[in-house]
């Protein structure tokens, strides 16, 4: 994994691992729901998603710093997560399949 | 006694310390439901209620110590200090007012914390000796045990639930339902920390009569090495995650030992359900709806003062009629435009300008 180009650097904000299929820009008003086991992308996040981040298995945003919402959230719950991302909602596409890892702030995409 | 200029002066320090690392709006991100402009609606009544609670209390003959214990725990009561931030009034006559309050509450903290301001990084009610009898009353389950893995896997889960309801319930504030406290030191070099919840079924919110438990306590044990930080408002200030540093735990529900896996479980699954359930019904509220409730989360706070004091114990009918009618509209937003400098300035330089946001000595 070490040697692959990840698709998006952020800021390493809970540490971890976890692959799982994306669903971005996920709002509260939207009918859909996050599958268990997805990875939440979002541009930050907020206690009304609250049924989305208890299914998600990582978390990726476009916004924050290792105090943002969405890292202590995330280091609660013991799953990786990446902020500060910039571009997370913009280059993630819903059903893509990545690699989230929250110890160095890296997501790949997976084949 | 709080009587020394430089005591107010390190107290709107240490609340300038706590905000000064990222906006607020990284901390909790509001927009969608907006609730922190209400805090300029209610900053002055508010204050001034619970200041005519204090004095009433003072007057009846309360000690001090009993008033602290209406607060029920420190972090809840630093949480009023975050309304300073938010006063709207110049009237010199409330400004001196807002002064003495200040140095009540400092003087509250003195009875509640080791450490009034958590200058340390620490946020310490117990004694040491305190924190380690507390563990000879739990079951504590420790990396020795059968899946470990496991069970620190679900107690993550339990953890992470129990933060994002407390949010659902109190908005940015939800240190109005929680006090973690510690670290405290075990004689193997291992450290504790308290992660207690209480007042989980605030009466303001229907919905969570189906949560089967009101208090919740997790007292997690770490290694050595864990960096665990407080800032002044009693909130895990740490940025790294502590479970890898894990060496144990007891879980506490109400007064029942609850750190095996299946009542975990439960409580965990419990929670969310009533989570859920909470969060579509928070989606479904208008605005108005929402900075009601936000009022209502402050007024947890104040009702066992004002209960005790024989006084009212509702929200202020004028913030919220202000409120409705959006008549602090250009106050809000040009405290929040105000802001936007600031990542310009250097750690001191911010520190300086929030520590005289709070502070009402000044004009």
């Amino acid at each position: 994994m070490n040697e692959r180009e990840p698709l998006l650097t952020g800021i390493p904000a809970s540490p971890g691992i976890a692959i799982g299929e994306v669903v971005v820009g996920l709002r509260p008003s939207a009918k859909r729901e996050i599958p268990r086991g997805g990875v939440l992308v979002s541009r930050f996040t907020t206690p009304l998603l609250i049924p989305e981040l208890l299914r998600a298995v990582a978390l990726v945003t476009d916004v924050g710093g290792a105090m943002s919402h969405a890292a202590v959230i995330a280091r609660e719950l013991g799953i990786p997560c990446v902020v500060g991302t910039e571009k997370a909602t913009e280059i993630l596409k819903d059903g893509m399949v990545v690699c989230v890892d929250g110890s160095k702030g890296y997501v790949y995409q997976e084949e | 006694m709080c009587t020394k200029r430089s005591d107010l002066d390190s107290l709107f320090l240490a609340i300038a310390r706590a905000l000064h690392g990222e906006p607020p709006f990284f901390i909790w991100p509001a927009p969608l439901s907006t609730p922190a402009e209400c805090e300029f609606y209610l900053a002055d009544h508010y204050l001034s209620q619970l200041r005519d609670d204090i004095s009433l209390l003072e007057k009846q003959g309360w000690e001090i110590a009993n008033i602290a214990a209406l607060f029920k725990h420190p972090s809840r009561l630093a949480q009023v200090l975050w309304l300073f931030g938010h006063v709207t009034s110049a009237d010199k006559g409330f400004r001196d007012k807002l002064v003495e309050l200040a140095c009540t509450i400092l003087d509250l903290l003195s009875c509640m914390r080791k450490e009034p301001l958590n200058a340390s990084g620490k946020n310490l009610l117990w004694a040491q000796d305190e924190a380690r009898n507390f563990l000879t009353t739990c079951d504590v389950v420790n990396s020795r045990c059968n899946a470990w893995d496991q069970q620190k896997q679900i107690l993550a889960r339990v953890e992470g639930t129990l933060w994002v309801y407390s949010e659902l319930l109190y908005f940015s504030i939800h240190e109005v339902c929680k006090e973690f406290h510690g670290p405290y030191e075990l004689e193997s070099g291992e450290q504790i920390l308290v992660r207690h919840y209480y007042d989980l079924k605030p009466k303001f919110w229907d919905f969570t009569e189906a949560l089967p438990y009101e208090t919740c306590t997790v007292v997690d044990i770490y290694e050595g090495d864990a960096r665990i930080c407080f800032d002044f408002f009693g909130r895990l200030s740490s940025t790294e995650s502590l479970v890898g540093k894990l060496s144990g735990f007891a879980m506490m529900v109400g007064k029942h030992d609850c750190s095996d896996w299946e009542c975990m479980k439960s409580v965990q699954e419990s929670t969310a359900e009533v989570a859920t359930r909470g969060a579509l019904k928070l989606r479904a509220l208008t605005r108005v709806d929402v900075m009601q409730k936000f009022m209502e989360a402050y007024n947890q706070i104040r009702i066992p003062l004002a209960e005790a004091a024989g006084r009212e114990a509702e929200v202020p009918e004028d913030a919220m009629e202000d409120m409705i009618h959006d008549r602090k509209r250009s106050i809000v937003e040009e405290a929040y435009s105000s802001f936007h400098g600031l990542a310009q300035l250097s750690k001191s330089e911010v520190e300086a300008v929030l520590a005289r946001v709070f502070d009402p000595r000044v004009d």
